[in-house]
């Protein structure tokens, strides 16, 4: 009881400390947000009743934090959090005292399970993908199962990251690839299923396999959400530019596969059409994601454009993107000019997304 | 006999050279190779301008962009490749505009690709709100309101009233966020009261008041001598004997200058008014600085300061965008073609 009440204090001087340094640093100027905190809270009781100290008003202003974030903030740690909902499921199996030697098992969290089985699912379908296109008699199931299986585990993971932190889980590294992650392998399947293309899967599956590996390397834990991006305009636009990611890295593939001519004329021409299909998607989520971003910066900040350089670079790639759809019917264009833009852009979207959440002070951090 | 064909043929060299440059103006092409070349200045302008300063966009964001353009922008010669992607956007809404009045003269019919047109006019519209703002718009940062007092805002043609300031704090004492309750009174009378805090704004129109905090201010000094204890308010008069008497001219706040004053400190008028026209006797700089500088000697009367009166101070930034309806409008539009081309492309 002792060690809880400690480490409920802790905990708590740690959530206001964090706010404080942050709010001296400015980086939390433009994103605190207190007063809709009785729907907050509102919100939060009906999803988990609490049983547990709870928080009075001005404690949970004092942080701004959300009831919910202080009660996991307090109670299990941030990263602990994580594994409760397999705690719980597991509980009464642990109960049973020849089973409490596998109690080590309890301690591995929930979410890097799926992450793990992320990752195994996708190398598998990525080895079956290989072997079908070089060995005929593989079956397509054979890399189809996994993918699809890999597709869930991200799936679940996203929506117990979602539970947990009460937000879409988009913020920093870990998070953010794993959902371009999940985007690429989604567009992956669905061309797959659509067009009948299994030499576009070993790419497709790569990638999202890469951006899993690089996931790893950010922070597993969940990052609060300062209330003030907690709306449902930062839903659509996190959620549409990453989803406008996926799909450009899905065109740069299919570019970089057309500017590869042992295909037959067929697959080409399915390949452009994947590709004519992405950017033109890609594009048109992009766009959306940007309404949705300048609507919520007019809204929160009195300012629907500023200068600061993520905000440049993102109307850099919407312009880029403007000028290839324009020209991906053209003639001149048509082939490996048109490949070799969508190649670039995702060279740009590679930038603006983690050369400037990594390496530049932005208003879209990574870490 | 020969003049006339060869009219006719400069006539129609004429109508060709105009055809191409026509078609030159609404090409797909020209549009991408001048947004190409918009990237290439943007991406290498902005991080080189980055690396320089990184709080060159909070420098640009401070100021309408047509004031910094002209005034700001000169003094910094790491700024020349704004000026190159302001003309290469013009050049690009160019050939946006032409290309969509080419769409509207010759394929006007094909209600199908209407969606790309009000993509098309949708990008117009926020183009010209932009302008229009960059233009006509104002920001003034830090204007500090005390409360219960208001200010005219000349470059919004309004009135501001702070109604109420409540500072919310953490536990350790940071200040985490400034609650304003506000008045807004613009020139038609029409009265907008409103809540703003971080994240967010007061909203009336074309006007937006964001928080940036608040202080304290000196508002009054009290000072002790024969007469007790009084608190004086700046123009505030204390009779010391007779027609004798006191005025308090000016509070200086911390840090600021007058002549050869450091604020924080206040300075007193000793005047006589028996004397014609309140004759001024003498001028006296009390600051809690140094002890001895506490004291001064009036009329042969020993006045000290002894204390000073604080009010809280809201602290905002004042922007005005005329421009913004355009944008909006041209928001919604831009969404509506977005949605039509996306259903277009799939049926």
């Amino acid at each position: 009881m002792i060690n809880k009440n400690l480490t409920t204090i802790l905990d708590r001087k740690k959530a206001i400390l964090y706010l404080c340094s942050a709010y001296e640093a400015g980086s939390l100027t433009q994103s605190v947000e207190y007063l809709p905190f009785k729907q907050r809270v509102a919100r939060s009781s009906r999803a988990r009743p609490t049983n547990f100290m709870s928080l009075s008003s001005s404690q949970v202003q004092d942080t701004g934090l959300s009831r919910r974030q202080h009660e996991f903030e307090s109670r299990w740690g941030r990263h602990l959090l994580s594994g409760k909902g397999f705690r719980i499921i597991l509980k009464p199996f642990f109960c049973f005292p020849p089973l409490k030697l596998f109690n080590i098992v309890a301690l591995l969290t929930f979410q890097p399970i799926f992450h793990t089985a992320a990752i195994i699912c996708y190398s598998i379908a990525l080895l079956g993908s290989t072997a079908v296109i070089f060995c005929r008699r593989v079956k397509i199931s054979f890399v189809l199962t996994p993918a699809l299986l890999g597709l869930l585990a991200q799936l679940i993971q996203l929506v117990s990251r979602w539970h947990d932190s009460g937000h879409l889980p988009v913020m920093g590294l870990f998070e953010t690839q794993h959902f371009l992650a999940l985007w690429v392998a989604a567009a992956t399947i669905y061309f797959y299923l659509r067009y009948k293309i299994i030499q576009f899967l070993p790419a497709g599956l790569g990638f999202s396999l890469l951006a899993l590996l690089f996931a790893g390397l950010g922070p597993m834990t969940i990052i609060p959400l300062t209330p003030a991006i907690d709306t449902p305009l930062f839903l659509i636009h996190v959620a549409a530019s990453f989803a406008a990611y996926g799909l450009f890295g899905t065109a740069a593939l299919a570019g970089a596969y057309q500017l590869v001519h042992f295909w037959s004329a067929s697959d080409e021409q399915t390949i452009a059409r994947v590709m004519d299909e992405s950017l033109y998607l890609g594009f048109i989520l992009f766009t959306f994601c940007m309404i949705a971003g300048s609507i919520w910066a007019y809204l929160e900040w009195g300012s629907y454009w500023t200068w600061k350089i993520k905000g440049l670079w993102s109307y850099l790639l919407w312009f880029y993107y403007a000028g290839v759809i324009h020209v991906r019917h053209r003639n001149w264009w048509l082939g490996k000019p048109v490949s070799l833009l969508a190649m670039g852009g995702f060279a740009l979207v590679l930038f603006t997304y983690l050369g400037l959440g990594l390496l530049f002070k932005t208003s879209h951090p990574l870490l | 006999m020969t003049a006339a064909p060869d009219i006719t043929e400069r006539n129609n060299l004429a109508l060709k050279l105009a055809g191409s440059f026509w078609r030159l103006l609404v090409s797909p092409s020209t549009f991408v190779a001048i947004s190409l070349l918009w990237c290439l200045d943007l991406g290498v302008g902005s991080v080189t301008a980055y690396f320089n300063d990184p709080q060159f966009s909070a420098k640009m964001d401070a100021y309408p962009f047509k004031t910094w353009l002209q005034d700001i922008a000169p003094h910094n010669p790491q700024s020349t490749w704004v000026y190159i992607l302001t003309g290469l956007t013009f050049l690009m809404v160019l050939s946006l505009f032409l290309c969509s009045i080419n769409w509207f003269l010759k394929r006007r019919k094909k209600v199908r690709a209407m969606g790309e047109f009000l993509v098309h006019l949708g990008f117009l519209l926020v183009f010209s709100g932009f302008v229009v703002g960059a233009i006509w718009g104002s920001k003034q940062q830090g204007v500090g309101i005390p409360v219960n007092n208001e200010t005219y805002q000349p470059e919004i043609n309004a009135v501001l009233r702070l109604d109420h300031l409540k500072t919310l704090r953490g536990r350790s004492g940071h200040v985490l966020d400034t609650v304003s309750r506000m008045t807004l009174i613009d020139r038609h009378g029409k009265t907008t009261h409103g809540v703003v805090r971080l994240n967010h704004p007061l909203i009336q129109g074309a006007i937006v008041i964001y928080p940036r905090g608040s202080f304290k201010q000196i508002s009054s000094a009290q000072l002790s001598g024969p007469f007790g204890r009084k608190l004086l308010r700046p123009g505030d008069r204390l009779s010391l004997n007779g027609n004798k008497e006191i005025i308090l001219q000016k509070i200086l706040q911390e840090g600021e200058r007058s002549g050869f004053s450091l604020g924080p400190g206040i300075i007193l008028l000793a005047v006589d008014q028996s004397l014609p026209h309140g004759r001024q006797i003498s001028r006296h700089y009390l600051t809690p600085l140094s002890e001895q500088w506490c004291t001064a000697t009036i009329f042969g009367r020993s006045i000290t300061l002894t204390n000073f009166g604080y009010t809280e101070v809201g602290n905002y930034d004042i922007h005005k965008d005329p421009g913004i309806w355009l944008v909006l409008a041209g928001g919604l539009i831009l969404g509506i073609g977005i949605v039509w081309a996306l259903v277009r492309y799939f049926i």
